[in-house]
């Protein structure tokens, strides 16, 4: 440091080169020494506000007003495929800031979902391609049929033109009372739409990400109010997009999104609980008009020659076979067409496997996908067979 | 011998995209088969010199028998009679079933040997020869012929060659199209390729193609996919063709005629009594002596070799065993790729938890859709394996017998078993 102050001073005896400066150049500035300043910063007080987000600061942030999001209608759910995820609750989630989610949002999917080189969804191969890194980087998505890993390439999803958040209440507030409409209001489920223009196609097409909240059963206070927590999220996006919007969320909420795939046995609990609400009354007209309900089953690995067996049921002889069911048993309508067809086909319906089932109200598929029909409304309340579904799943 | 062809067989279709479709699903020997088969056939183009081997150049050395420089091949060759350059080809193409790939097979093919076009009746037998050798990428839809009483005498005189001809006549009137015939055994298949709409010298896509085959003097057949439009004006062609008086649609569908023919034409020599047909018991009463037969280890079937599974039943498994070896007897079976049952039997009565069975015997009527591969044959292993108990009932170890692919059952107080089966009628 000795030497340092003489260059200096070396450098003002010469003179010239540093007139320029002299009249900016007070006497009683110093160089501040990097002790200094780190002493400055250990003692400072904490400034909590400052470090507890980890968030960009928008630059309009505080002057936008917070509007409140479009709500959207339960029908929008209705006559779409959706593939079902599961998530961790969400963190530091402000249903205020719509606004502010909605840009980041789109300049994140835009952003990867074009240059794909250098995107944050893709690994380079060897050859140069991108291709993408599946949600568990450590094994590969597929195998072919010659043992060889097959890794999806990426397509490009075209130009991204808006993300919209809106509001989406799968109750009917109408019939609740006030103080379970307030509660149904104050966590509403949220609808992420995604509009696209695909390369190529003139129309814009949406793809949706459906958060449904997790409604109480009772009036009781949530455990934390620093978390916000989902039941299930339902997806129907091509890959590019699906993926990016939930790494999105994964990051900004610090919570963790993976694929709902539901066992045999949930499968079936949540058949026969649906179906019982469904059907489980006596003699109605619209019975005779709905469609018929299905069920699909898959044979055991070992016989080879046979996929599935698929059994089809009109619903008002399924209304008679509920409401014919003893008093204080258990079973459920499946166990009771499964007995049926045991015993006049003599296969154990037991060996076999439930992987789909439909009514007139939705279809759902044990990997993981469900659609929803309108008739849903009149039979069963919407809340119900989500919580069942997101009881499900590890 | 070279036919001149007439009419719509004359018409060339140059190389393009679907005709190298046409040609590329092929295997190599396959390919190369066929080109000499239509060296006598149909006229090769004989283009000068310098093109005609232009692409042997790097081999030159392995394939030239004289030792000469190239120039003076040329001249050799352009000099040969037809007979002799024939021949020369013909050895081209032997000599490249090993050294060559397929796609120089194809290149020598369309560019130099028939390098104006292929004209329909190639295109046609090239199309013939593939899906023959692989029936099972179509789906086939069983057809059953009517004759009336004067067509019964007449209908199994139907001469294969012949029918090329009839068909045309019979169905030009109305579409423009082209017909061709090929005969394997006892199945004649017929190849139809509607022009209609088309320019002259383009294909029709592969929707445009129907295919029939007909069982030789029986009186069904299996059609392909066609498209509605055309559907009556070949049928009646059809018709007009086998001397009938009507045909109606049989409700048999699947993936491979074979299997199909013998649903359809071995009706009632299914199951156990496959045996009899296929001849194997009772050839020859005067065959040497009783021979001695190999006693299976009923356990070692069991347990396929593995030597920490025990049977606890060996008695189960031997009943188990006998009965799918008397309802399906010991051949394969017969492959249908889906069937439907409509059972209308009342609820089970054996049900603890639900009343319905004993309440009423209205039927509780629900509709089963088995898909596999190979539906009849995994009914046939679910005993083995566990899945379904025996005594099965009828209407699936029957299967074989009903040639159809979906059927009803219903509760039946007259039959012996309680449950009259029968095919369900088209809605």
């Amino acid at each position: 440091m000795a030497t340092r102050d003489a260059q200096q001073d070396g450098a003002n005896s010469l003179g010239e080169s540093i007139e320029d400066r002299t009249f900016t150049r007070p006497s009683a500035i110093i160089r501040p020494r990097t002790r200094h300043v780190l002493q400055s910063v250990i003692n400072a007080p904490l400034d909590v506000n400052a470090t507890r987000l980890r968030v960009a600061p928008q630059p309009n942030s505080f002057n936008q007003p917070t509007k409140k999001p479009t709500a959207i209608p339960v029908s929008a759910l209705f006559n779409k495929t959706w593939i079902m995820y599961k998530t961790t609750p969400f963190y530091a989630y402000n249903s205020s800031q719509y606004a502010t989610y909605e840009t980041e949002l789109l300049t994140y999917i835009a952003a990867n979902a074009k240059n794909l080189s250098s995107s944050v969804l893709t690994e380079q191969t060897q050859d140069g391609l991108s291709t993408f890194a599946g949600e568990n980087r450590r094994f590969p998505s597929q195998i072919d049929s010659s043992g060889r890993n097959v890794i999806e390439t990426l397509d490009d999803p075209g130009d991204i033109k808006s993300v919209d958040f809106q509001q989406l209440n799968l109750q009917d507030t109408a019939n609740l009372d006030a103080s379970e409409s307030e509660l149904a209001n104050s966590h509403p489920s949220l609808v992420i739409t995604i509009t696209v223009r695909p390369k190529g196609k003139t129309r814009e097409q949406p793809y949706y990400c459906v958060l449904l909240q997790n409604q109480p059963l009772t009036h009781e206070t949530r455990p934390s109010s620093v978390f916000e927590y989902f039941n299930l999220v339902l997806l129907k996006a091509p890959v590019v997009v699906g993926q990016l919007v939930m790494q999105w969320l994964e990051r900004k909420f610090d919570c963790r999104i993976c694929r709902l795939l539901l066992q045999s046995y949930e499968l079936r609990k949540v058949v026969n609980s649906s179906l019982e609400a469904m059907y489980n009354h006596p003699e109605g007209q619209e019975d005779r008009k709905s469609r018929s309900i299905e069920l699909h089953y898959s044979f055991p690995e070992a016989v080879g020659a046979l996929n599935s067996i698929s059994i089809s049921l009109p619903s008002e002889n399924a209304r008679q076979l509920l409401v014919s069911r003893l008093l204080g048993s258990e079973a459920g309508l499946l166990d009771g067409v499964e007995a049926h067809c045991s015993d006049s086909m003599k296969i154990d319906f037991g060996r076999l496997s439930l992987v789909r089932a439909g009514c007139s109200s939705w279809y759902i598929a044990s990997e993981g996908k469900v659609k929803l029909f309108p008739a849903i409304v009149d039979k069963q309340p919407l809340v119900d067979f989500i919580r069942d579904i997101a009881l499900c799943g590890t | 011998m070279n036919s001149t062809l007439l009419g719509i067989d004359a018409i060339r279709y140059p190389d393009a995209i679907a005709l190298r479709r046409i040609v590329n699903h092929h295997s190599k020997d396959a390919l190369i088969d066929i080109a000499l088969r239509w060296l006598d056939i149909y006229d090769i183009t004989r283009v000068g010199g310098i093109a005609a081997d232009n692409e042997d150049d790097s081999d030159d050395d392995q394939f030239n028998d004289y030792m000469l420089d190239n120039e003076d091949w040329q001249a050799s060759v352009r000099r040969m009679t037809p007979e002799q350059y024939k021949a020369h080809v013909a050895k081209r193409y032997e000599d490249m079933r090993e050294k060559a790939s397929k796609r120089r097979v194809v290149d020598r093919m369309l560019n130099v040997d028939w390098s104006r076009g292929l004209n329909a009746r190639q295109i046609a037998e090239l199309d013939l020869t593939y899906y023959s050798e692989q029936p099972s990428l179509k789906n086939w839809r069983a057809m059953k012929l009517i004759f009336g009483e004067e067509g019964a005498q007449d209908r199994t005189k139907i001469d294969p060659q012949k029918i090329r001809k009839t068909l045309s006549h019979f169905l030009s009137p109305f579409i423009k199209h082209h017909a061709q015939v090929l005969q394997k055994q006892n199945m004649v298949w017929i190849r139809i390729s509607v022009h209609d709409g088309l320019a002259p010298h383009v294909l029709p896509t592969s929707m445009n193609v129907v295919y029939f085959i007909w069982f030789k003097d029986s009186e069904y057949l299996l059609g392909s996919q066609m498209k509605v439009e055309w559907r009556d004006f070949i049928l009646e062609a059809l018709l007009r063709l086998f001397k009938a008086v009507e045909m109606e649609d049989w409700p048999l569908t699947g993936k491979s005629p074979t299997s199909l023919s013998e649903l359809l034409l071995n009706k009632d020599s299914q199951g156990s009594h496959s045996r009899y047909r296929l001849h194997q018991l009772d050839d020859n009463p005067l065959s040497s002596g009783p021979k001695k037969r190999k006693i299976e280890d009923l356990h070692q079937k069991y347990t396929k070799g593995m030597r920490d599974i025990h049977a606890e039943d060996l008695n189960k498994i031997a009943t188990r065993e006998r009965f799918v070896a008397t309802e399906f007897g010991p051949n394969s079976q017969p492959s249908l790729q889906k069937v439907e049952l409509q059972l209308n039997l009342p609820y089970t009565t054996e049900s603890k938890e639900f009343s319905l069975g004993r309440i009423t015997r209205q039927p509780f009527p629900i509709k089963i859709v088995l898909e596999g591969s190979n539906v009849i044959e995994g009914i046939r292993s679910l005993i083995p394996l566990g899945v379904a108990q025996n005594p099965m009932p009828r209407f699936l170890t029957e299967l074989h017998s009903m040639a159809t692919n979906s059927i009803t059952v219903e509760a039946d107080e007259q039959e012996s078993s309680g449950q009259r089966i029968t095919p369900t009628s088209a809605p």
